[in-house]
């Protein structure tokens, strides 16, 4: 059975965090990258793909059509990764099986809040958390695994 | 102790976090093995303090801080450790025990530090604005450093000048069945660390010489030089058998036109690698994390191009104090290209733009730190580790001095190369050389070589005896003697460090396993089933 391990926002996409922890630690097979950003840019495309780890298959895909992506795939664990919350949102209301998201880091921006350590949200990405928690999905901020993670609730955003 | 020894002490702790060890300090000081050596030296005994050190290091091999987190302070344990073990003759085994829960408090320093840090960043913008853009290095250098040596060396100095008699006193009170229970998880311990590394290298056909390596040492008691030989030689006939994979290239945008014209002198792009080398994390902070380096790292760029009291001078270096975090000495490569588009742009090239430079920053700062930390801390650095932690378990310096050089002169190499590989054939050529997967040839070789040390270590390292005896008709049946060293006499070694590295995979955190360990060891030792 498909079986979604693990749901990741992360503002760098693929990289060291990622490769080296999250990708061992859920033990997935495939890593769906949903982004419209490196979907339209076959530069980008490729670097993603050359520099993925050759053990493990990555697909990436707009957000529009991210759905009939994941219907193709057959794999039994997929780590579905976005860019920011969004997006997160996005894949919720196209009707994917997420019932936890888990943060990484967001860095500064203009007019960004401090949520704790390096996440950093403006007005827009709270109101998509607090939509997300409304939904009845748990949304955490964790660098690594093996690091603290933070719950995320409404009343404290 | 001296005052003197111990402010030595508190700035060789300085140069494990700081920048200004050249940006190395990161693969050099802050290892156990080395600080350990260092702290050795300035107490009148380096053997000592090598040998605390390698045992420290042992449990630390595989400690990764990707992206800007830190497992455990493994330098603050060493040199607490070192200290202790060289002032009072307490033995390593137990030393080491000690200073595990201080590597875990260690990490409140650093996250404090990412925070406070975030504050230079607002200052620097200002700066930049008010058209004082070269002088970054105040903001990214000078405050963010004396700011981190008044929170780390000079606690450190209070704490082994005045503090170490009490912990010496209070080990004294406790008396001897603490010390042989602390003895006992001591040994223990390097199952932890070893399987941590081995979670970086332990995959599939590699898995195997992680056996052979240990069955060398258990069957033909090979040293650990000589079993790193014979890993090499695994390694080399792996990368040989390995195939080139022909994957048909094709350029991936129309040539970009080589350009005769350059504004650049070599002098100012080895200024700015040089800066990017050991500033990229003089002011790492949680806002924008190397952003303030980056920036630091274009000012002699920016300097040359437009000038330093132009608008684009200010404007440029705002626009690279953008979020930015990568492996910094793998990833120089993406400076590398930045000042190359740079300079293009500069010379009126209309095709590249602000967005497009930006552009390149973010798409690569991920995946190629990736790489880079697959390739530098997840196998370059534990396997040169694992060699010389080896050669200095009995104190030997040439461990720690080797390893410093030769770590110190590979991360500088790939910083140099790496930048300008990057300016000088773009991100093309990087796409290609991704490709071409040498990477993953060197990688998958080196890991069988990791496995295979690894191995070697844990027979070597990590000591687990069976104390039980059983009555079997007037005699006495010793587990450990009889049965354990008659088969395998690194069994029960080799079992605990299987299991940790199944918990590992499981999620359980470290801290959890360093905790059952203890209760194991201390519960083991106290009712005799483990000596």
């Amino acid at each position: 059975m498909k079986n979604i391990v693990l749901v990741r926002v992360d503002e760098r996409l693929i990289h060291g965090q990622f490769v080296t922890a999250w990708l061992r630690q859920t033990d997935a097979t495939t890593v769906l990258l949903v982004d419209d950003m490196v979907n339209s840019d076959d530069f980008t495309q490729k670097i993603y793909m050359a520099a993925f780890p050759k053990d493990k298959k990555l697909i990436i895909s707009g957000v529009e059509k991210a759905i009939q992506t994941f219907d193709t795939l057959m794999d039994e664990k997929i780590i579905l990764l976005v860019r920011d919350i969004n997006c997160a949102l996005k894949l919720i209301q196209q009707e994917f099986d997420i019932h936890n998201i888990i943060i990484g880091g967001v860095g500064a921006k203009n007019g960004s809040k401090k949520i704790c350590r390096n996440l950093y949200f403006v007005q827009k990405e709270i109101d998509c958390v607090k939509e997300i928690l409304s939904l009845g999905v748990a949304v955490k901020y964790q660098l690594v695994p093996n690091d603290k993670s933070v719950i995320l609730s409404s009343d404290k955003l | 102790m001296t005052l003197m020894q111990a402010v030595l002490i508190g700035i060789i702790y300085f140069l494990a976090i700081s920048t200004l060890s050249g940006g190395v300090g990161f693969f050099t000081f802050n290892k156990p093995l080395v600080a350990g050596f260092f702290v050795g030296l300035i107490l009148g005994d380096p053997c000592k303090g090598t040998e605390i050190g390698a045992a420290v290091n042992l449990l630390y091999i595989g400690n990764m801080s990707t992206g800007g987190t830190l497992p455990s302070d493994m330098t603050l344990a060493a040199i607490l450790a070192a200290t202790l073990g060289i002032n009072s003759g307490i033995s390593t085994e137990a030393v080491i025990t000690l200073a595990v829960p201080v590597g875990i408090l260690g990490t409140l320093l650093w996250v404090g530090r990412l925070t406070i840090d975030t504050i230079f960043v607002q200052v620097a913008a200002q700066m930049i604005k008010k058209g004082k853009g070269a002088y970054l290095w105040i903001v990214n250098v000078l405050l963010p450093q004396t700011l981190l040596f008044a929170v780390s060396a000079i606690p450190l100095i209070i704490m082994v000048y005045w503090g170490m008699e009490y912990v010496e006193r209070v080990i004294n009170y406790l008396g001897n069945t603490f010390l042989n229970a602390i003895t006992i998880v001591g040994g223990m311990l390097p199952a932890v660390g070893l399987a941590m590394t081995l979670k970086s290298v332990f995959r599939g056909r590699a898995k195997v010489y992680f056996l052979i390596g240990f069955l060398l040492i258990q069957y033909f008691s090979l040293n650990t030089i000589s079993i790193g030989i014979v890993a090499a030689i695994f390694a080399v006939l792996v990368y040989q058998n390995s195939e080139q994979k022909a994957i048909a290239i094709q350029p991936i945008k129309p040539e970009e036109k080589v350009s005769d014209k350059k504004i650049l002198s070599k002098k100012d792009l080895i200024r700015s690698c040089f800066i990017w080398e050991v500033q990229a994390q003089a002011c790492y902070n949680y806002q924008n994390m190397q952003g303030l380096g980056f920036a630091h790292a274009m000012v002699p760029i920016m300097k040359k191009l437009y000038g330093i009291n132009s608008d684009e001078f200010k404007h440029n270096l705002l626009k690279h104090m953008e979020f930015f975090n990568v492996a910094p000495q793998f990833a120089a490569m993406i400076p590398g290209i930045v000042v190359a588009l740079e300079e293009k742009k500069a010379l009126g090239n209309d095709q590249i733009t602000d967005e497009s430079i930006v552009a390149v920053k973010t798409s690569l700062m991920g995946p190629i730190s990736g790489i880079g930390d697959t390739v530098i801390q997840g196998v370059l650095v534990p396997l040169l580790l694992s060699v010389f932690v080896g050669v200095s378990m009995n104190g030997n310096v040439a461990g720690p001095i080797l390893y410093g050089i030769i770590i110190t002169a590979i991360m500088l190499a790939i910083n140099y190369y790496s930048f300008m590989f990057g300016y000088t054939k773009g991100s093309t050529a990087i796409l290609r050389f991704l490709q071409g997967g040498l990477i993953n040839r060197v990688v998958d070789a080196a890991m069988i070589m990791g496995c295979t040390v690894i191995g070697g270590l844990v027979a070597q390292y990590v000591n687990l005896r069976s104390g039980v005896q059983i009555n079997v008709s007037d005699d006495i049946f010793d587990l450990q003697t009889q049965l354990f060293d008659a088969v395998l006499p690194g069994i029960l070694p080799l079992i605990l460090t299987l299991l940790c590295y199944k918990c590992i995979n499981k999620g359980i955190s470290i801290n959890r396993i360093l905790l059952g360990i203890l209760v194991i060891g201390v519960f083991g030792s106290i009712s005799g089933i483990l000596v």
